[in-house]
């Protein structure tokens, strides 16, 4: 085996520019293969994880029908036992309640509609993240009566700053049309446009003493260790809890679903064509490396190399070129994803601005996973010994008696 | 004793719709320790009966018997076997792996017949010696001229102890001196070792050393003769 590898590897050093060009190629398409499976894995990621953050948890609990009637009266029940229950499992690591209507916002330039959430300012923080995304005035200034933060866009649309008042007007339990008067706090940017355009926080205490007469809830959003628990949880929770609705983000969002499965689909057909040009370079090299020395492998068919080794010694020429190549364009790769993960990428240059509509971030941090590498480990290895099938396999139908005459 | 033996061995190629009788009717023997030339102009069947002793190819009819085994019977993974254990080859352009020394060369033939690398080791060293390398034996075959190539191939065909050696046109491509010192190597070979050599040749230098003259004609045998070798004039 030792002396089949070094002829192996001699004979792929035979022709070094030759090699050297196969090599550059290898190694240039995985670099630049895995540069756009990391930069798209970290797009979608970063998405992913902004979504759950600012829209769906990993787990939402909500009264049967509020999600389809979007009624206020429809508050959650049993909230304190929720929350015990909560508390039990393992699996949590955040979680908080909101209470949610639909209203108007009016100031004196303009009247537009809003989605009002009552937040707890503290627990919503640590969900949410909301307080990371000011860009003017504070979080929910305790100091203030009535505080409220809007978005960017809105604040512009209604022309209000912090400090300035706006009046909110929704339904209350009972259906009586409610208005009160709120300080702007502060001003939030968003991903989302639409969020950043219609969308307001307020503590929830003064929401839901507006709405009804004893605090309600309408939604109770908790984080969870890992993703893939949601699923589990929210299917015990709804044992437990009947008389709610738990879902999961899987089932709440069949956005983030889509991202999930694209995200993993995009990466197998990145790395599936890369690994048909690269199948394609190999037969044509070996291909004519096996022409040129059919006078070679005949005379050592003749002094008696058994076929299995000569297919061996085709196959090893086959995976050595691959290897080599494969691990110069991998450790490009891992220097030049890690150097971008730590600055980041930054594509506001390059039309990040029509990306941000799409609620992508513009600075992309790239993300590579052990098993995406591994994976496309294996499957160069595996294209290496399927390039090598057919000009082994040629190399086999030689008659030495006629080959080493040619 | 005879190691080889045919018995009506026949060997017709289709070129095109034409078939080409390239060997008729061959019944011959080898004793040991022969030094045997096969002559004859072009065409005549030389290369082709080579070939059939060697197992390098299947007789259309007829049969080869080697030290009592029929090899035409046998199957393609146990015919590669025997060419390795018994059978030494040397050939018209030396046929050496470019990408070894002369010693890899050497050693290669013994390393798939699965030899120990320290006897190994010493057998090339002995081998190589013996051909008049002992000091080019880390060259590579590029660095080497014909004529210590074609001794490389010499001595890559010794190394396996193979019964007999096949070697076709060995002097084909060297000039006089060198294929008089392959001769005289050859010969020693012969003598010392009782070494069977059997070559296919146009080369009346060689034909001259040889002991028994097989002459071809249209693929059958025309004349075979044992004759007193004429002294080499060093």
């Amino acid at each position: 085996m030792t002396t089949l590898m070094l002829l192996a590897w001699r004979n792929v050093w035979r022709n070094p520019a030759r090699s050297a060009v196969l090599l550059l190629a290898i190694a240039l398409g995985l670099w630049a293969g895995l540069l756009m499976v990391a930069v798209s894995q970290g797009m979608l990621v970063q998405r992913f994880e902004r979504l759950i953050e600012q829209e769906f948890s990993h787990l939402q609990v909500h009264h049967p029908q509020f999600l389809t009637e979007r009624e206020v009266q429809d508050h959650l029940p049993d909230v304190a036992a929720l929350q015990h229950w909560l508390q039990q499992q393992p699996e949590l690591r955040e979680h908080t309640l909101r209470v949610l209507v639909d209203g108007m916002i009016q100031s004196p330039a303009l009247t537009a509609g809003v989605e009002i959430r009552g937040v707890d300012p503290q627990r919503e923080r640590r969900v949410s993240q909301l307080d990371t995304t000011l860009n003017q005035g504070k979080y929910l200034d305790a100091a203030l009566r009535n505080p409220i933060l809007m978005g960017a866009r809105l604040a512009e649309k209604l022309r209000v700053r912090p400090g300035q008042r706006v009046v909110l007007t929704f339904q209350d339990t009972r259906q009586e049309l409610v208005s009160a008067s709120f300080t702007l706090s502060g001003t939030f940017t968003s991903l989302s446009r639409a969020e950043e355009e219609s969308r307001v926080y307020v503590p929830a205490e003064v929401l839901s003493a507006y709405l009804a007469d004893q605090a309600i809830w309408h939604q109770l959003a908790v984080l969870l260790q890992h993703p893939d628990q949601g699923s589990a949880v929210a299917a015990r929770l709804q044992q437990a809890f009947p008389q709610v609705q738990a879902l999961a983000w899987l089932e709440l969002s069949p956005e983030l679903r889509f991202l999930t499965e694209m995200g993993d689909l995009l990466t197998w057909i990145l790395i599936g064509v890369i690994l048909l040009a690269l199948a394609f370079g190999l037969l044509n090299t070996l291909l004519m490396a096996t022409f040129e020395r059919t006078h070679e492998l005949g005379m050592l068919l003749a002094i008696g190399m058994n076929k299995r080794r000569v297919f061996g010694l085709i196959t090893l020429e086959s995976l050595l070129i691959t290897a080599s190549g494969a691990l110069l364009g991998v450790l490009l790769a891992l220097l030049n994803i890690n150097w971008l993960a730590r600055e980041g990428l930054d594509l506001s240059r390059f039309g990040g601005a029509a990306l941000a509509e799409f609620g992508y971030d513009t600075l992309i941090v790239p993300v590579l996973g052990s098993d995406e590498l591994l994976a496309v480990a294996l499957l160069v290895v595996l294209t290496a010994l399927l390039a090598a099938l057919y000009p082994a396999w040629k190399a086999l139908q030689l008659n030495p008696a006629q080959a080493v005459r040619n | 004793m005879a190691i080889i033996t045919t018995h009506g061995l026949s060997k017709v190629y289709q070129a095109g719709k034409v078939p080409v009788h390239a060997l008729r009717d061959v019944d011959l023997s080898i004793e040991e320790g022969e030094f045997t030339s096969i002559v004859g102009p072009s065409g005549s069947g030389k290369t082709t009966l080579l070939n059939q002793l060697g197992g390098l190819d299947r007789p259309s009819s007829g049969e080869v018997w080697v030290d009592g085994c029929n090899i035409s019977a046998l199957k393609d993974s146990q015919l590669i076997d025997y060419r390795l254990r018994h059978i030494g080859f040397i050939f018209q352009s030396y046929n050496l792996l470019p990408v070894f020394t002369a010693a890899e060369n050497v050693a290669f033939i013994l390393l798939l017949q699965g030899e120990k690398k320290d006897r190994i080791r010493q057998r090339v060293s002995e081998l190589l010696t013996e051909v008049g390398l002992g000091d080019r034996m880390d060259a590579r075959p590029r660095e080497l001229s014909g004529g210590q190539q074609q001794r490389v191939a010499v001595a890559r065909a010794l190394a396996s102890r193979p019964r007999f050696i096949l070697a076709d046109e060995p002097t084909a491509n060297l000039d006089s001196q060198s294929a008089m010192k392959l001769l005289d190597i050859m010969e020693k070979m012969n003598r010392e070792h009782r070494m069977t050599f059997i070559f296919s040749t146009h080369d009346q230098r060689v034909i001259e050393r040889a002991r028994r003259v097989i002459r071809m004609v249209d693929g059958a045998i025309e004349s075979d003769q044992v004759q007193q070798p004429e002294p080499h004039q060093a």
